[in-house]
């Protein structure tokens, strides 16, 4: 909730009637390239990824694919998994290095990332923590859509029921699927359970659907740390330049030594419906 | 002294003895005093905008001589050029102190037409604006939360209605106001750049009169009157807004309504003693698409007596409460929710002035502030929400001060005035306070002890002394050094991470992790007057030191956090400037031309890699410019123009992929500025048929705001590029402006 208040902020502070707005060119210094590491171990018995590149100009096209690193994951109770880059060699998995060998992620379990690039070494520690399944999903129309839809047909609302412990402390990372394809916005759907009630009773979806279409969620589970770094990142992703909100800043990471990005270890809950009225 | 059109108390009149080359100056409450040899005397009584009278009197016994002066604009032909009238910007003691002249405000052109204070203030010289669409300013390498704006002492949280595009002043009940940025006298505390100190009318004493205006944005009406000739009198006006109403009509959900009103009584309880009574209420209400809600206030009480002990000493005693207040709500089935926030203050202010010598005037006395600060509050309100009811705890403080002052005439030429502020704040409770293992760590907060605190348990106590000091030496008739030296201490801290603070951004208390923010002003200053007092010119230099200056980590939690603590970073604030000026303030044309160059840097712990950067309201050149010409008894037509140095703004140097979002890459605060701003305003006034003797007068405000139409930056974000809804891969800058031209028409009547 504390990221719809937020986004009501710069509502408030921007849509007034008389806002108006215009892209523009701008010629700014840019910054040497800085390495970003960005890798997710999950409780999904598969071969995890990391993918290793550095920062572009603000202006150009995603940044250098780093192909020569040594990428290694292991755990508290000695697993030690290596990684080896683009191991079929296609040219889009440039950048991206995989385990060697399937593993599932258990839950509670510690894993430590580290990532050496040219002698430099980037280290990140985090803890997978539980995951409540997803009791049932409901469909529903939204009326306000029905009256005037955004896009014609999108007025379908699914809505989200499981259980939330409450006597731990917990962070939930949500993703929508459209047809499996992730929603493209750029709002980073997270919550910490301080906000939630003991029951996700009807978490409506942000995002709406047409008839026909397959609506999928993904819960992640997460760490304080790295439920700081997505808000932090969410936040970034939609400021207004500081005029009302904070000024923008690099997202808080779990990796330390500098680099950019975020090592995610999650456990995930899926669930899926058929928007049929 | 008093206006004789109104019986109105004049503020500032120089009463002056030309065989004497001294003279004093009327308070805040038209009241002198001076003490003299027996002897016959010729007394000037001079007031900018009124005719000077010089009389004769025999000084024999003790007298009291109460006297009118007349507004100028009525006596224009008459007016007879007196060697030192009004000069007051060379003699007066007062450095870095702007008044704002009342007249000119009138004619000023302003959005929408209405007159506005605030926008006054923001062309003055040393004072810079975030931009427009906001009621914030900036002084002197200050951030906006260190301006104190009082309204016949009560303070004023937030002065700003829709947003700040006008303020909650209405010209029409504002009788003086002053700016002061630097020399700030010892009976003035709690805010570390400037004070801003408004007097409402006390209302006409002699006949019932009003004022009633209609406008493209609002309309106001103004009521006055005696309630026995001479002896008391009201005042009321109230304003408000009517785009609401047309949204309705034109079946838009959408709603934007402000009202404010403003109340006074005031009577004279025998020769001695006189009361006033005086409020202010004004709300801001904001909806969109009949969801989302958001309003918000000021409501302020004064209750104040003065009483004369005897001809040389004069008291003031003040009862002062004030609220603001805002709400946000979200109306939905499953996600709404209400939101509020308060600060309460209620205070005593007791003030004595005693005119001990001719050369000796002291200024002494005690401010007690007991403030409520109740940072927020949500609460659910639809049947099947998900999110459950939050709220922070209430926090309380007592502020105490005392203060003594000497305004010293050491000779002919040299005037001192100096004194001290004892600034004592305490943070009481009941409360609950957090020991953290390390109070900068937002990330992994540990709590390492709770402590429970009772109802008035003091919880942490500070104390810090403010000197004051400031001087004029008299070169010559015409001209005159000024210099000042001030320490400001603020207490309380405004939690607010952008530029611009927010109607709904709080306030907190100094606390056991956050210290009181102190500045040292020094300022020097050459002030010089040209052709009997018609031109008025000044240079002025300072250097402001700040430290505890309250600012936050990166990527700061300031909403709802109850361990907001761990987000503050205290440090360092520096700024120097220069300041000129030029006023002609007689004749058909008038007006002002001001300019400034200034910087100011700031440098916190943790923030942009601990390397010192540029302030948010870093504009390193500003300029305004006023012209008002009197064209005849009907027409008369003004212009401002001002130009400043576009804002320093934090914008990526880069870019990466993660997961399947494009962040933008930061490497440095405010290291590009915005494009320069600039703009002109036109405004015409007509007065058909002025007609002395009639009792209703009317007149149409014709206004042009942005006469050429400029797209001024209000800022800029970045974003990822679409074409079709689709992502194309790559980031785009966007720029937000706000006003582009924008005439009205607003209709003035006084009965």
């Amino acid at each position: 909730m504390r990221q719809s208040l937020k986004y009501i902020i710069f509502l408030v502070g921007i849509a007034s009637i008389f806002a108006c707005e215009e892209v523009i060119d701008l010629d700014i210094n840019q910054a040497p390239p800085q390495l970003v590491i960005d890798g997710l171990v999950s409780n999904d018995d598969t071969t995890h990824y990391v993918r290793v590149t550095r920062t572009a100009d603000f202006y150009g096209n995603g940044g250098e694919d780093v192909t020569d690193a040594i990428v290694q994951v292991s755990d508290e109770i000695g697993n030690l998994y290596n990684y080896t880059h683009n191991p079929e060699g296609y040219d889009s998995l440039n950048g991206y290095y995989f385990s060697d060998q399937k593993f599932a992620g258990r839950t509670s379990g510690v894993y430590e990332l580290n990532v050496d690039v040219d002698n430099q070494i980037f280290f990140a520690i985090d803890t997978l923590r539980p995951i409540t399944p997803i009791d049932s999903l409901l469909i529903q129309v939204d009326p306000k859509a029905e009256a005037d839809p955004e896009s014609e047909g999108e007025i379908y609302q699914v809505l989200l029921y499981a259980q939330e412990p409450q006597e731990t402390v917990d962070f939930y990372y949500f993703k929508f699927y459209r047809d499996s394809l992730l929603d493209g916005r750029d709002n980073i759907y997270v919550f910490d359970d301080k906000i939630l009630g003991s029951t996700l009773n009807g978490l409506p979806s942000p995002i709406l659907f047409k008839e026909g279409e397959l609506a999928s969620v993904e819960i992640y589970s997460l760490t304080r740390v790295q439920f700081v770094y997505l808000t932090d990142l969410g936040a970034l992703m939609n400021g207004d330049g500081g005029m009302f909100s904070p000024p923008p800043a690099n997202p808080r990471t779990n990796i330390s030594g500098g680099a950019l990005g975020l090592f995610q270890v999650s456990g995930i809950s899926r669930g899926a419906i058929l928007i049929v009225p | 002294m008093r206006d004789g059109n109104t019986g109105e108390d004049l503020i500032g009149v120089a009463i002056y003895f030309p065989v004497l080359k001294s003279g004093v100056v009327t308070n805040v409450y038209g009241f002198y005093s001076i003490t003299l040899p027996a002897e016959n005397y010729s007394v000037q009584y001079s007031y900018i905008g009124y005719a000077s009278q010089t009389i004769e009197i025999n000084l024999h016994n003790d007298i009291k001589k109460d006297l009118e002066l007349n507004s100028e604009a009525e006596t224009m032909s008459e007016i007879v050029i007196l060697g030192e009238a009004q000069d007051s910007n060379v003699t007066g003691l007062e450095i870095s102190t702007e008044r704002v002249d009342l007249q000119q405000l009138k004619k000023m052109p302003s959005v929408f037409g209405e007159p506005d204070l605030i926008k006054a203030v923001q062309m003055m010289p040393g004072v810079i604006t975030a931009g427009e669409g906001t009621s914030s300013y900036f002084v002197r390498g200050g951030s906006a939360d260190q301006n104190l704006i009082l309204i016949d002492e009560a303070p004023i949280y937030d002065p700003s209605h829709l947003f700040g595009y006008i303020s909650v002043f209405n010209a029409d009940v504002v009788k003086d106001s002053k700016l002061y940025k630097g020399g700030i006298p010892s009976a003035y505390g709690g805010r570390l750049s400037s004070i801003l100190d408004v007097r409402t009318i006390d209302g006409n004493k002699k006949r019932f009169a009003g004022h009633a205006g209609i406008g493209t944005l609002a309309s106001k009406i103004m009521l006055e009157g005696p309630f026995k000739k001479d002896v008391g009198s009201y005042m009321v006006s109230a304003r408000r807004s009517y785009a609401d109403l047309f949204l309705k009509i034109a079946g838009n959900e959408n709603s934007v309504f402000f009202y404010d009103v403003n109340a006074k009584v005031n009577f004279n309880l025998g020769p001695k003693d006189k009361i006033y009574a005086a409020g202010y209420f004004g709300r801001d209400a904001f909806s969109l698409g009949g969801q989302f809600a958001f309003d918000w206030g000021n409501a302020t009480g004064t209750l104040r007596w003065n009483h004369l002990f005897n001809n040389k000493l004069f008291s003031n005693t003040t009862f002062i409460a004030s609220q603001f207040d805002y709400g946000l709500e979200l109306s939905d089935d499953a996600l709404g929710f209400r939101w509020t926030s308060f600060i309460n203050e209620y205070s005593i202010k007791q003030r004595f002035t005693w005119f001990v010598t001719p050369e000796i005037e002291l200024d002494f006395g005690y401010n007690g502030i007991y403030r409520i600060f109740k940072p927020g509050k949500i609460t659910s309100n639809a049947a099947s929400s998900i999110f459950t009811d939050v709220e922070l705890q209430q926090l309380q403080a007592l502020d105490h001060a005392l203060f003594l002052s000497n305004k010293h005439t050491i000779t002919n030429k040299l005037s001192l005035e100096y004194g001290v502020r004892l600034s004592i704040f305490q943070q009481i409770g009941p409360s609950t306070v957090y020991s953290y293992a390390d109070p900068k760590d937002n990330v992994n907060i540990t709590i390492t002890n709770t402590q429970e605190y009772e109802k008035m348990d003091p919880i942490k106590t500070y104390i810090n002394w403010e000197p004051r000091l400031s001087g004029r030496y008299l070169l010559n008739d015409k001209s005159s050094v000024k210099l000042s030296y001030n320490r400001m201490v603020q207490n309380i801290h405004l939690i607010s991470s952008g530029t611009v603070p927010l109607p709904f951004n709080t306030w907190y208390p100094s606390s056991t992790y956050l210290e009181p923010q102190i500045a040292d002003q020094i300022a020097i200053g050459y002030f010089r007057n040209f052709k009997e007092n018609m031109f008025q010119g000044s240079v002025e230099g300072f250097y402001k030191w700040l430290k505890n200056i309250t600012d936050f980590a990166d990527n700061a939690d300031i909403f709802f956090n109850e361990h907001i603590a761990t987000e503050f970073r205290q440090g360092d604030s520096w700024a120097y400037g220069l300041e000129g000026q030029l006023k002609k303030v007689r004749g058909d044309f008038t007006g002002f031309i001001n300019y400034t160059w200034s910087k100011v840097e700031r440098l916190i712990p943790d923030v942009n890699q601990g390397e010192a950067f540029f302030a948010n309201y870093d504009r390193r050149h500003a300029f305004n410019v006023l012209g008002a010409y009197e064209l005849s008894d009907k027409w008369s037509f003004s212009t401002t123009f001002t130009y400043s140095t576009g804002r320093p703004i934090t914008l990526p140097t880069g870019q990466y992929n993660l997961q399947h979002y494009t962040p933008s890459l930061i490497t440095e605060r405010n290291g590009y500025k915005l494009p320069a701003y600039h703009r002109m305003d036109v405004s015409a006034v007509l007065t058909p048929r002025k007609n002395n003797d009639r009792h209703i007068q009317t007149s149409w405000v014709f206004s042009i705001y942005n006469l050429y139409n400029r797209k001024n930056t209000f800022t800029i974000y970045s974003q990822d590029q679409e074409v079709d809804d689709i992502k194309t891969g790559s980031k785009e800058f966007v720029m937000i402006y706000l006003f582009p031209i924008v005439p009205s028409v607003t209709f003035n009547m006084h009965f």
